[in-house]
């Protein structure tokens, strides 16, 4: 279930970046595929009945643990998403200031106009 | 009978398990159709706030605390708040989209072409949640088992991060500072020369926002922030860490700052001293790491400060600090010079 679901969003973050023409919703769709990842990461991770990864001292021997190796590839995964966002809006934001629009066709007629008339 | 017993009630934790894990699932799923199908960037970044909030509890019930929190912090709030505030700076909310059109059938059997190539990589791979394995057997088993005697904190997550793979986050806050400095330079503009009184008219709506002011001051902003210190001073033995502590403090930040939303208020002042934070916080990191070297280790080895497994401990406590500083230092900082930006953008507007 888990990895289906993995894959329903992994399409439909790359349809959502494929087909829409707003650059914003472009970025969250970015984000959506990078959720699916994570996902797929911390499931892979997962045992069952397993508690978080904190050991301590009087702890049983056979206690179960998930595992925490994907979980700090995937903390650091999302504070890196965050910085993306960032970076990309600010681009965005200086996109809107020269053609005064963020929708990608209309951008690109924009563009084709001051070619001709340069 | 005890071994019946016994295998009932395992499988009765796995199927409630189970059930939960699948219903946030479904709603993940539905979410996200909701996202793909809308026309309304509000209602686009709303949801996407409910996706990341559906996100954190999955991960809290995968048993991944840490995740959940730093998912709960920046996907649910901060990423909202940049994503409104950068709405607000470009003027856009509701846009023209059509579904059924030639390039988006052909994209989208395209995008079913990927999803069946996908699920017939996925079906190598091993069962949902048992215990041995491949994830679970070599590398992770050694941390868990090596965590309390090399490093000497109960926190495996916290062990790998700071000490394990320390050079990793290194280069993570360098990203962090990086982004930080990138969006600085591309959004920072002096206050322009215009009119003022034009502000004056929001001031009806700033009235009645006051209570929510005092609220957040009095009550909000003291017990989170007493929440965000505990989780940054007891990442070595509880869920938490620098990370989640500088995204916390952030949030409660940027809470205050669009509640309290007085045009008069000038913020470039704020944005500079938050833009020396956040190197500083990177300074920290790096002072640690060389002062290491110094001490005869090598780059990031802890051990070489006291000579014994409480360096570990020091040195993990000292590093989270400086990350904790400049996760918190560059979110807000961006978030201001986005606020700033849109009101500067609002106003030239008006003015126009």
């Amino acid at each position: 279930m888990n990895y289906i679901v993995v894959v329903i969003l992994l399409m439909i973050g790359l349809f959502i970046v494929i087909t829409s023409r707003n650059l914003i919703k472009k970025i969250i769709g970015l984000g959506i595929f990078q959720a699916a990842i994570l996902l797929f990461y911390i499931s892979l991770g997962k045992v069952y009945k397993a508690v978080p990864p904190i050991i301590l001292a009087n702890d049983p021997v056979d206690k179960l643990y998930s595992s925490p190796l994907p979980q700090v590839l995937m903390l650091t995964a999302i504070v890196v998403g965050i910085a993306t966002l960032a970076v990309a809006m600010s681009f965005i934001i200086k996109i809107n200031e020269n053609f005064d629009s963020i929708d990608e066709e209309e951008i690109i007629s924009k563009i084709k106009e001051d070619e001709f008339t340069s | 009978m005890m071994l019946m017993n016994d295998l009932f009630t395992s499988f009765s934790i796995n199927i409630s398990e189970i059930c939960l894990e699948n219903f946030f699932l479904l709603l993940l799923v539905f979410v996200s159709c909701a996202i793909a199908v809308s026309r309304s960037l509000l209602k686009i970044v709303i949801l996407s706030s409910m996706f990341s909030m559906i996100m954190a509890a999955l991960y809290l019930l995968m048993a991944a605390p840490d995740v959940a929190m730093t998912e709960a912090a920046i996907g649910a709030c901060i990423s909202t708040a940049f994503i409104i505030k950068s709405m607000q700076a470009t003027n856009s909310n509701e846009f023209k989209q059509k579904l059924v059109s030639l390039p988006n059938i052909i994209s989208f059997f395209i995008i079913i072409i990927f999803g069946e190539v996908m699920i017939y990589a996925f079906i190598d791979l091993p069962e949902y949640g048992q215990t041995f394995s491949p994830v679970n057997s070599y590398l992770s088993q050694y941390y868990i088992q090596n965590t309390p005697v090399e490093i000497g904190i109960s926190s495996s997550v916290a062990a790998i991060l700071g000490s394990y793979r320390g050079f990793d986050t290194l280069g993570e806050t360098l990203v962090i500072m990086v982004a930080g400095i990138v969006v600085y330079f591309l959004m920072l503009q002096e206050k322009k020369e215009l009119d003022v009184s034009i502000y004056k008219q929001g001031e009806i709506i700033y009235q009645s926002k006051i209570w929510m002011t005092d609220y957040i001051r009095v009550i909000l902003l003291p017990i989170s922030l007493i929440f965000a210190f505990y989780i940054q001073v007891h990442g070595e033995i509880s869920p938490g860490g620098g990370f989640q502590a500088g995204a916390i403090i952030a949030s409660v930040y940027i809470f205050f700052y669009v509640a309290n939303n007085d045009h008069d208020h000038d913020l470039s002042n704020i944005i500079k001293l938050l833009f020396k934070f956040s190197l500083v916080g990177f300074l920290i990191y790096i002072s640690m790491a060389i002062f290491t070297a110094l001490m005869g280790g090598y780059f990031l080895q802890y051990y070489a400060i006291t000579g014994s497994i409480l360096g570990h401990k020091i040195g993990i406590f000292i590093i989270e600090i400086g990350v904790g500083i400049t996760i918190f230092s560059v979110m807000l900082m961006i978030f201001l010079l986005l606020t700033h930006y849109a009101r500067n953008f609002q106003m030239v507007r008006e003015v126009k």
